[in-house]
C-alpha cells in the first residue's frame, strides 16, 4: 500500500465522516441552542412555560406544511417562517407530555390535503401550476374541541407565541370564561316594566357590544345596586361608567381586585348615555367617579376635562355641512401601543368626549399607556359639552398643547385596599332598632325567647370576622382602564344593517369591539398569558434620523407659518388696495398702487423661494449625517492603517 | 503545542512584516464598508441592525481570503523553504495548525476593525446587540472555514495563482450549493433528501441561521467539522509532499 493510496483513502474516510456528522447533527441535535437575541425571540417565554407546566389535558397538535409545494415556488419567506413555526411547536411538545405534535405535509391531490381542507385550513395558490400550499395548525383536545389557525401569516410573527399558547390554554380549560358586567349605563337594554305597570320608556335593545361579548364569554350581570361581594368565579369584571356607586359596591370591587381579580373599567369625563342626561336636568353630573378605586390602582381621571385631538378629529354634521370635531377622535395605529396584545393590529378606535387618565405619583403599580392622543391635543372643559354644546366654537378655539394625552391604560402590580379601615358600615344595620316589643305578661317570656331577627343581626354585626378583609393584593392586579364609555355604543363602531333574511346585524366601521374583546380575552387569561405581550421589537428604526426629521419638520413648520403669515398680510394689503380702487371707481391705478402690487408679487416669489430653501437646508442635515457616517465606515480606518503602515515602513527604512 | 505556537508567531510576523497585512486590511474594510453603505444602502434602510453588512460579508471573504491563503503553502513550496520547515522537529499537523491559527487570528483582527459599523449603528438607533454579537461569531467561524479551504488547496500546488483560483472555486461551491434548490431541473431529478442535505452544506444557510441571533449546535458542528476536515486533508497532503 503506497502512502498516496493510504492518504487518498484517509481523505475519503474523512469526507464521509464530515458528511455523516452533519447529517446526524441535523436530525439529532436541533434542540441544543442558545438564544442570544435581546428579547429572547426564539425561545418559549416563561409565561408559556408556566401555562404548559399546568396543562393537564392531552392535546394533539397537527401541523400542516406543504413542503414540496413551497419548495417548487419562490416562497422563501414562507419557508423560513415554516422553520420558525415548526421549531416553536416542537418546543411546546418538548416542554410537556400533554402535547403531541404531528407534522403533516399535504401535497396536491393527497389524502393529507383532504384532511387539511376538512379542518378548515386555507390553501394558498403560490406556484404556476396552481398547486395549493397549506401552512396551518389544528389543535384538538380529549373531547374533540377544535381550534384552528388556518394560515400562519409571517407578518403576524409577533403574535405567534401568544396565539398558540392561548389556543392550547383554552382547549385545556374548556368552558367559556365569565365576564361580569357592572354598568350604570343601559347597555343591557331597558328592562321590561313589571307586569301591570305601564312601560316607562320605549323598549331599548341591548347594545350590540353585548352580543359580541356573549359570543366569546359567559356574561353575568352584576348590580350595580345591592352587592356586597363579587363572585370569585367571575374571570373579568367589566365596569361601565361607575358613577355614584354605593360604598358596598365599591368595596366589593376593591376586594375583588385585591384577590387578583381582573378588571376592565370604562370611565368617562362625560358619558353621553348617562341616564341622568336628559332635558330635565342638563347640568346633572355625567362623570364617572370611582376616584378612590382609581387612586388605589395608581391612576386618576382628570377632573372636568375631556381629551381633544385635532389630528384625529372625525367629521360630525354641523350647520354648514360637516365639521372636524376634535372631541370625536379616531385613534389610529400611531395612537396605540404596538407592544401590547390588546392594541396591536388595530386600525381605528373611535372615542367621543373621552376623559384623560394620568398616573399618580404614589402609584404602586406599573401604568402603561395603551391609547394616547397625538401632540395636537387639548384638554377641553366638560362644561362646554354639558348644555347646548357649540361644536364649531369648540373646534375654532382649539389650541394644540404639544403634549400627548392618555385615554386608555394597562395597570399591573400590587395594590392597597381603597378601604383601609375595612368594610364600610352597612347602612341597613343602623336602621334596625332593638326589638322592643311590648308584650302582655303572659307572653313576655315567650317573646324573650323568640329569635328577633333584627336584633340577632345587630348582635352578630360586630362579630363579622375582620380577617376576610384584604388590605393589600393577594395576587397581582391586572386591569385595563379606558377613559371613554361612549366608545361602547353601537354608532361609534358600527352601522346596523339588514341581511338577506331581514335580520339586523352590525357592520363594523371601526375596531372598538375588537379592542374590547381582545382586552377581555387577554385579561381573562392568567398573569402568564398577560405577560405574553407582543414579543420582541421587530422595528428598530434609526432614531437619530427620526430625531433630525422631527426637528426638521418642526422648524420647517415654524418657518412656514412665519412666511405664510407674511404672505397673508401682503395679500390683505393688496386686497385693501383693490377695494380702494373700486371705491373710487377709477380704472387707472395710481403710482403708489402700482408699486404696491409689484412689491407684493416680489414678496410672493421671495417667500416661496425662502420656503424651498428651508426645506433644502433641513434635508441637508440628514444627508450630511449620512455622508459623515459613510466616510467614517469606509475610509476612516483604512486611512489610519495606511498612515500607520507608511510610517512603520519608512521608519524601518530609516533605521536600516 | 509549543511548536504550533512557534509556527503561529512566525506566520503572523510574516503578515505584518510585509505590506500584505496593510493592503488586506485596507481593502477589506473599504470594500465591506462600501458594499454596506453604497451598494446595500444601509443609511436608507432605516433599520438599526447590521443585516446589510453581514449579507455582503461572505462575498468579501470569498474575494479576499483565498488571496490571503494562497501563499500559505504554495509560497513555501516554491521557494523551497518547506523542506527546511519540515526538517525541524515539527510535525506536519503542528505546522498546519500554526499557519491556520495565524491566518484566523489575522482575519479576526480584520473583523474586529469593523467595529466602526457597530458603533455607527448604535449611534443611529437601538439595535439588538445580541444578534450582532451572534453574527460576528458566525462570521468568525465562516472565516475559519474559508481559511481552512484556502490553506488546504494552497498545499496542493506550487503555483499561487492556481491555489487562488481553486480556493475561490471551492469556496464559491460551498456558498452556491445552497441555491441548488432553486434549479427546478435538479429538484425533480434528485430526491428531496439529497437537495436538503446539500442545502445544509451551504455557508450561507448556516451563517444565516446564526445571524438571526440563535447559536444552534448544528451550525457550530457544521463549521467546526468543515474546518477539521480541511485541516486534516491539509496535513495529509503536506505529509505526502514531504515525502517527495
Amino acid at each position: 500500500m503506497t502512502k498516496s493510496f493510504m492518504t487518498g483513502f484517509g481523505l475519503l474516510i474523512g469526507l464521509v465522516l464530515f458528511v455523516t456528522v452533519n447529517i446526524f447533527a441535523g436530525s439529532a441535535l436541533h434542540k441544543v441552542r442558545v438564544d442570544l437575541t435581546e428579547d429572547g425571540l426564539y425561545s418559549l417565554s416563561t409565561g408559556s412555560r408556566n401555562i404548559l407546566a399546568n396543562l393537564d389535558e392531552p392535546i394533539t397538535v397537527r401541523y400542516f406544511f406543504s413542503k414540496k409545494v413551497a419548495e417548487s415556488s419562490n416562497a422563501s419567506s414562507l419557508a423560513a417562517y415554516n422553520r420558525r413555526v415548526r421549531e416553536l411547536l416542537e418546543e411546546y411538545a418538548a416542554a410537556t407530555d400533554s402535547i403531541e405534535l404531528i407534522v403533516i405535509e399535504p401535497e396536491p391531490f393527497s389524502e393529507e390535503e383532504d384532511e387539511a381542507v376538512g379542518y378548515g385550513l386555507t390553501g394558498a395558490r403560490i406556484n404556476q401550476a396552481g398547486d395549493r400550499m397549506y401552512f396551518g395548525m389544528v389543535a384538538t383536545n380529549s373531547v374533540d374541541d377544535e381550534s384552528v389557525i388556518p394560515f400562519f401569516d409571517p407578518s403576524n410573527e409577533q403574535l405567534l407565541e401568544y396565539e398558540v399558547t392561548k389556543i392550547l390554554s383554552d382547549l385545556a380549560t374548556g368552558s367559556k370564561k365569565i365576564v361580569g358586567i357592572l354598568s350604570t349605563l343601559p347597555i343591557r337594554g331597558s328592562q321590561a316594566s313589571p307586569p301591570g305597570m305601564p312601560p316607562q320608556q320605549p323598549q331599548q335593545p341591548p347594545w350590540a357590544i353585548v352580543s359580541q361579548i356573549e359570543q366569546n364569554f359567559e356574561v353575568r350581570w352584576i348590580g350595580p345596586e345591592g352587592i356586597t361581594e363579587i363572585d370569585p368565579e367571575v374571570d373579568v369584571l367589566m365596569l361601565v361608567h361607575p358613577k355614584d356607586l354605593s360604598d358596598a359596591t365599591r368595596y366589593a370591587v376593591d376586594q375583588y381586585a385585591l384577590k387578583g381579580g381582573k378588571i376592565m373599567a370604562f370611565v368617562d369625563a362625560l358619558s353621553n348615555f348617562d341616564p341622568s342626561a336628559n332635558q330635565r336636568d342638563p347640568m346633572a353630573n355625567r362623570t364617572s367617579n370611582p376616584h378612590d378605586l382609581l387612586s388605589s390602582w395608581g391612576v386618576e381621571l382628570v377632573g372636568s376635562r375631556m381629551a381633544g385631538d385635532s389630528e384625529a378629529a372625525q367629521q360630525v354634521p354641523s350647520e354648514n355641512g360637516t365639521l372636524f370635531f376634535p372631541l370625536f377622535m379616531g385613534m389610529k395605529g400611531d395612537n396605540m401601543s404596538e407592544d401590547d396584545v390588546a392594541t396591536d393590529n388595530l386600525d381605528l378606535v373611535n372615542m367621543f368626549t373621552s376623559g384623560i387618565l394620568t398616573t399618580r405619583g404614589d402609584a404602586t403599580t406599573t401604568v402603561e399607556p395603551l391609547i394616547r392622543t397625538g401632540t395636537e391635543s387639548m384638554q377641553v372643559d366638560t362644561i362646554k359639552m354639558q348644555f347646548q354644546p357649540d361644536l364649531k366654537s369648540i373646534a375654532d378655539t382649539f389650541v394644540p398643547s404639544g403634549e400627548r394625552l392618555t385615554v386608555a391604560v394597562r395597570i399591573t402590580g400590587d395594590i392597597q385596599s381603597a378601604f383601609p379601615d375595612g368594610a364600610p358600615a352597612d347602612p341597613n344595620a343602623e336602621e334596625a332598632t332593638p326589638d322592643e316589643t311590648t308584650t302582655e305578661d303572659g307572653e313576655g317570656e315567650e317573646s324573650d325567647e323568640e329569635e328577633g331577627t333584627e336584633g340577632e343581626d345587630e348582635a352578630t354585626e360586630p362579630d363579622e370576622p375582620e380577617d376576610t378583609h384584604l388590605a393589600a393584593s393577594e395576587a397581582t392586579f391586572n386591569a385595563i382602564v379606558v377613559a371613554d364609555c361612549d366608545m361602547l355604543y353601537n354608532d361609534l363602531w358600527g352601522r346596523q344593517q339588514r341581511d338577506l333574511f331581514g335580520r339586523v346585524f352590525i357592520r363594523a366601521i371601526a375596531d372598538n369591539h375588537t379592542f374590547i374583546i381582545n382586552s377581555l380575552e387577554n385579561l381573562c387569561g392568567s398573569s402568564d398569558m398577560i405577560s405574553l405581550r407582543s414579543r420582541g421589537r421587530y422595528q428598530r428604526p434609526f432614531e437619530k434620523k427620526l430625531e433630525l426629521q422631527k426637528e426638521a419638520s418642526e422648524s420647517f413648520r415654524a418657518r412656514e407659518e412665519e412666511l405664510q403669515a407674511k404672505l397673508l398680510k401682503t395679500e390683505e394689503q393688496l386686497a385693501d388696495l383693490q377695494k380702494e380702487r373700486t371705491d373710487t371707481g377709477g380704472q387707472l391705478l395710481s403710482e403708489e398702487q402700482e408699486q404696491m402690487i409689484q412689491r407684493f408679487r416680489d414678496e410672493q416669489v421671495q417667500t416661496r423661494k425662502d420656503l424651498r430653501q428651508v426645506q433644502r437646508d433641513l434635508q441637508q442635515d440628514i444627508d450630511g449625517l449620512g455622508r459623515r457616517l459613510k466616510f467614517f465606515n469606509i475610509a476612516a480606518l483604512p486611512l489610519v492603517i495606511l498612515l500607520g503602515g507608511l510610517l512603520f515602513s519608512t521608519s524601518r527604512k530609516i533605521l536600516r | 503545542m509549543r511548536n504550533t505556537m512557534v509556527v503561529f508567531r512566525r506566520e503572523l510576523a510574516g503578515y505584518f512584516g510585509t505590506p500584505v497585512a496593510y493592503v488586506f486590511l485596507i481593502i477589506f474594510l473599504a470594500l465591506s464598508g462600501y458594499f454596506t453603505w453604497f451598494v446595500g444602502g444601509m443609511y436608507e434602510t432605516d433599520q438599526a441592525d447590521l443585516q446589510t453588512f453581514f449579507t455582503f460579508l461572505p462575498w468579501v471573504f470569498l474575494a479576499l481570503i483565498p488571496a490571503l491563503c494562497m501563499r500559505t503553502w504554495a509560497e513555501e513550496r516554491r521557494q523551497g523553504t518547506i523542506e527546511l520547515l519540515l526538517t525541524l522537529p515539527i510535525s506536519a499537523g503542528q505546522a498546519v495548525m500554526g499557519k491556520f491559527l495565524a491566518a484566523w487570528c489575522f482575519t479576526s483582527v480584520a473583523l474586529l476593525l469593523t467595529v466602526t459599523e457597530w458603533v455607527t449603528v448604535n449611534y443611529l438607533g437601538e439595535p439588538d446587540n445580541g444578534v450582532i454579537f451572534a453574527s460576528y461569531l458566525g462570521a468568525l467561524l465562516m472565516a475559519g472555514s474559508f481559511i481552512a479551504i484556502g490553506s488546504c488547496i494552497s498545499s496542493m500546488t506550487k503555483n499561487q495563482v492556481i491555489a487562488f483560483v481553486l480556493s475561490l472555486a471551492v469556496s464559491l461551491g460551498f456558498i452556491l450549493i445552497g441555491f441548488l434548490q432553486d434549479i427546478p431541473f435538479l429538484t425533480t431529478f434528485l430526491p428531496a433528501v439529497v437537495v436538503d442535505a446539500l442545502r445544509n452544506m451551504s455557508f450561507l444557510t448556516h451563517f444565516g441561521e446564526i445571524s438571526r441571533g440563535v447559536i444552534d449546535l448544528r451550525d457550530l458542528v457544521f463549521f467546526l467539522s468543515l474546518i477539521a476536515f480541511f485541516l486534516f486533508a491539509n496535513t495529509a497532503i503536506v505529509d505526502i509532499k514531504k515525502a517527495d
